[in-house]
């Protein structure tokens, strides 16, 4: 190819006789018009003709060259046999239900009247008698034909008939639900989210049976669809953020969404900075409990990660554990948990100020003995709080990355070599290696995955903020940090909210109360009910004080009825019941 | 109008709150040690009542104006009015802040950072006061009310911890130097109660017209509650001689936190809680000049004057040669003669309001009529 050519088609030059060059159009045009030649020559619907149909079939679907696409040719078994065949794809269709519910029953069990041969009666002979398939769908578009295949469904095609059956047969390998690896818990369910987008709904369903619970299932992708499922409660879950939750889905324009993490990118509120404004889980007991309160939940096909919104920054400081074991001691760990989380952000830089700028603050003993030990450090505190804190990195990043075998082993050893060879080189002191050490181990306290990425961010920008000006520079750190979350909003929720914006809710922000104190769902969620459970749930504990509302019924509950004391027998008078 | 935020009533009190109290982290302690002697922790509770009367009055009037704002459909004369009201108050701010701003930037390098030149505490300090004003009323809202709780409690912490030096006999003379004195002292003193000025501008901004009245009262309780009770933890520390010499009272209180080897010399400590609070008060005032500068030029967005307001102030605190001239200028216009503005603007707004009635047609701009 000249040189002029290339030139012309980086410029984009318009010139006919460079279109005739197919490398020099540009890819997404080319794609595009091969793929528009393509569907142009497709049939839009089924033929009656079944050679017809296989020919499309195999045009679609790329045959005999794509081997995951299988079509069989049966004749259904009647007193005038009929040709048949079917199409599904290997490694997404359960062949044991093919086999014994669509080709047996067709092939072996077909007992046809004449005059259900005739025409559409053949089908709807075969969706109403011969398939005993729990979900049977007669389509005549290629397209949804097209999609339903690869999505699992098999395809049955009958000799006449311009429709064809889809039934379903999905049955891909999956992983079985498991152990959570993020979340784990001591008190409480263990299971957790798969890839398979219906099993994670039927763990969520199994939990929080109820006739409310709805599930609306949008497909993103226009390369290869991706299945998402918005799951809330109607009549509960306030309907305009359901209805801004599936407009910011359906606006998204790609052509193959991989993840959950990529549809969290896609759909988040701007500004798009530090702290995750989507709570990611693969907690069932989670997403069913934040469902109950008011909340949406988004499934993505393939990803064990479900997302609920909105978010709040406290609630990706939470566990599921906290509700499980009483309250005193759910406290004590949120406690420990806010803490850690203060101070996985603050302890290096905190460390740098007092060393550098307010060393009065130490106790003159400590002082001396600091300075001991950093009196052959030959580098200033904040080069070495950087070495250490890029170590940890490294270790951190290489222990996610390195085979299970020796995982344990490596860091380990790595970790202790490396700060005890650091200490006796000199290159550190010991004091700054337990500084680090407490801070990696404050910021594994998160629970919440990209709440941990903010916080080891955050981190370093603490550092270079007390280098230059100690606690001063610390402060404008956090306010700035601070006015940064502020001003964040979840799908139109403050992310400070329920404490700034105040919003009446259960206590459950910080500090967590009793569980028969949780009586309001999240105020900020605006909520078709406000009210969960009565005021007062431990009417039979004189200890608890009672509420004078206690008598109300809630407003969806209807009230119950009461039953009629039986009459006591007088003693001594035969009864039923007397021995 | 200009496109504002909404905000709550606890926010709104928290903000209130944080601009009233801030400067009890400079040297209004030692000014109000050396208005009433031993008697001085009085002075800021005669001047809270003083203050709930008047709130009292312009309370309701703020009300009535829920939802309309100060540039709301009235008469051309009460237009003018209004804008006189605004320039009087942007030039009170823009005096405050400028002072406020060179004060605890001097303070900073004075007891903190020593060797660092001033410009190197007081543009990071500006920087984060622009992007605060620049955010928006409702990001500075939510930051008061997270914050309110903890500073509150950090403060009680460093009074409380020199509970050990306190000596009950440094209260007397009860009176101090007089009970006239005392009393003119807390009619002065009322300057400290900023909040009333800045719930007049952001009384429309919240939801419910009603809730500006409670956050009026609550934040004038607190603030008063915060000056008696470090003005009294001073004058029971040091006696009203040494508190008439402290120039950082609370900074010198710090230092003296003496509760066993680790509990000491946590004046640094405390670092956060001032520049917290005078970042807020900083912050606040400088959104509220710019409003009201936007809303006089009838701008639809306030955003773009953030920037060269902020760089006015910023270029007037250094006018001050030094920290004692800024802190004589603050002294005598803002401590002396603030309440003037402070409450006698609202005041006057109110009683004009109440006489005038909103009007329709005549000398003001013509109605709009429907297509």
């Amino acid at each position: 190819m000249s040189i002029w050519r290339q030139l012309a088609g980086w410029m984009e030059f318009k010139d006919r006789s460079l279109d005739e060059d197919f490398s020099l159009i540009p890819e997404a045009e080319r794609d595009d018009r091969a793929e528009a030649t393509e569907e142009d020559e497709r049939p839009q619907q089924l033929s009656c003709s079944l050679e017809e149909n296989r020919r499309t079939v195999e045009q679609v679907f790329s045959l005999p060259l794509n081997a995951d696409v299988v079509i069989r040719e049966f004749e259904i078994g009647a007193a005038v046999p009929f040709r048949a065949f079917i199409v599904f794809t290997e490694g997404l269709s359960d062949k044991t239900t093919i086999n014994s519910y669509v080709l047996e029953p067709l092939m072996l069990l077909a007992t046809l009247p004449p005059h259900a041969l005739e025409g559409e009666n053949r089908l709807l002979t075969a969706r109403n008698k011969l398939v005993p398939s729990n979900q049977v769908q007669v389509l005549r578009q290629w397209q949804d034909v097209a999609f339903h295949i690869l999505t699992g469904s098999t395809a049955v095609f009958l000799e006449g008939v311009d429709q064809a059956l889809l039934v379903e047969t999905k049955g891909w390998e999956h992983r079985t639900v498991g152990d959570t690896k993020t979340e784990t818990v001591v008190r409480g369910p263990h299971d957790a989210f798969t890839e398979n987008l219906r099993a994670n709904t039927g763990l969520v369903r199994a939990r929080l049976r109820t006739e409310r619970l709805v599930t609306e299932m949008v497909k993103v992708g226009s390369l290869a669809p991706t299945d998402i499922a918005v799951m809330y409660m109607k009549g509960l879950t306030n309907p305009k953020l359901v209805k801004e939750v599936k407009r910011r889905i359906r606006d998204i324009k790609v052509d193959f969404l991989q993840d959950s993490g990529q549809l969290e990118q896609f759909i988040e509120d701007p500004p798009r900075g530090f702290a995750p404004k989507m709570l990611a889980t693969e907690r069932p007991d989670r997403v069913a409990q934040h469902l109950s309160e008011g909340y949406v939940a988004i499934f993505v096909g393939q990803s064990p990660y479900v997302l609920i919104v909105p978010t709040v920054l406290w609630s990706l400081l939470h566990t599921a554990e906290d509700a499980y074991i009483r309250f005193p001691f759910g406290s004590l760990i949120r406690l420990i948990r806010f803490g850690s989380f203060l101070t996985a952000m603050l302890l290096p830089s905190f460390y740098i100020a007092i060393t550098n700028y307010h060393p009065e603050m130490i106790p003159t003993d400590l002082m001396l003995s600091i300075a001991q030990t950093r009196e052959k450090v030959p580098f200033p505190v904040v080069l070495e709080v950087l070495l250490m804190e890029v170590a940890l990195e490294l270790i951190r990043e290489a222990g996610i990355r390195i085979p299970n075998v020796i995982g344990p082993t490596i860091g380990i050893v790595g970790a202790l070599i490396l700060g005890q060879a650091a200490v006796q080189a000199n290159i550190v002191s010991p004091l700054l290696v337990i500084v680090v050490a407490v801070t990696a181990l404050a910021s594994f306290t998160m629970p919440n995955y990209n709440m941990s990425f903010a916080n080891r961010t955050l981190r370093f920008l603490f550092i270079f903020a007390s280098v230059s000006w100690g606690f001063y520079g610390i402060t404008l750190g956090f306010m700035v940090v601070l006015m940064f979350w502020a001003s964040m909003k979840s799908f139109g929720v403050p992310m400070l909210s329920p404490i700034a914006p105040y919003r009446p809710s259960s206590p459950d922000v910080i500090l967590r109360g009793s569980a028969y104190g949780q009586d309001r769902r999240p105020g900020f969620l605006w909520t078709g009910n406000m009210r969960r459970q009565k005021r007062v749930t431990l009417a039979w504990d004189p200890t608890v004080k009672a509420d004078p509302q206690q008598g109300e019924p809630q407003e969806d509950e209807p009230q119950p009825k009461r039953q009629q004391a039986k009459p006591r027998r007088a003693k001594g008078k035969g009864g039923e019941n007397d021995g | 109008m200009v496109k504002t935020g909404h905000i709550g009533r606890k926010e709104t009190a928290a903000l209130c709150m944080m601009v009233g109290t801030a400067d009890v982290f400079l040297h209004y302690p030692q000014q109000i040690s050396l208005m009433g002697g031993s008697a001085a922790w009085m002075i800021p509770l005669l001047s809270m009542g003083i203050a709930f009367v008047v709130w009292w009055f312009v309370g309701p009037t703020l009300v009535a104006l829920q939802g309309e704002g100060l540039s709301g459909n009235r008469s051309h004369r009460a237009r003018w009015l209004v804008l006189l009201f605004s320039l009087l108050t942007v030039g009170a701010l823009l005096i405050d802040m400028s002072t406020t701003m060179r004060l605890f930037t001097e303070t900073v390098i004075a007891t903190v950072l020593p060797r660092s030149p001033i410009s190197f505490i007081a543009v990071p300090l500006l920087l984060v006061v622009l992007y605060y004003a620049y955010v928006g009323i409702e990001g500075l809202s939510r930051v008061a009310a997270l914050l309110a709780v903890p500073l509150l409690s950090g403060l009680a912490v460093l009074l409380l911890l020199n509970f050990n030096w306190v000596k009950f006999d440094f209260l007397f003379p009860f009176f101090g130097r007089g009970g006239v004195q005392v009393a003119l002292s807390g009619l002065v003193v009322t300057s400290v109660f900023k909040n009333i000025l800045l719930l007049t501008v952001l009384g429309s901004l919240l939801r419910k017209g009603e809730d500006v009245q409670k956050a009026g009262y609550w934040s004038i309780l607190m603030i008063g509650l915060v000056y008696t009770g470090v003005t009294l933890m001073l004058l029971l520390t040091f006696s009203a001689d040494g508190a008439q010499r402290a120039p950082f009272p609370l900074y010198q209180l710090g230092r003296l936190v003496y509760a066993g080897t680790f509990v000491q010399r946590l004046e640094s400590a405390f670092v956060f809680i001032w520049v917290a609070m005078a970042l807020l008060k900083l912050a606040a005032e400088l959104w509220v000049m710019v409003y009201l500068v936007a809303t006089a030029c009838r701008l639809p967005q306030y955003r773009p004057l953030v920037f060269p307001i902020g760089l006015i102030v910023f270029g007037l605190s250094f006018l001050p040669g030094s920290y004692t001239e800024a802190m004589e200028l603050n002294t005598k216009w803002m401590l002396m003669w603030g309440s003037v503005l402070f409450h006698g603007v609202p005041v006057s707004l109110a009683i004009w309001l109440r006489l005038q009635k909103p009007k329709r047609g005549g000398r003001h701009e013509p109605e709009r009529k429907p297509a």
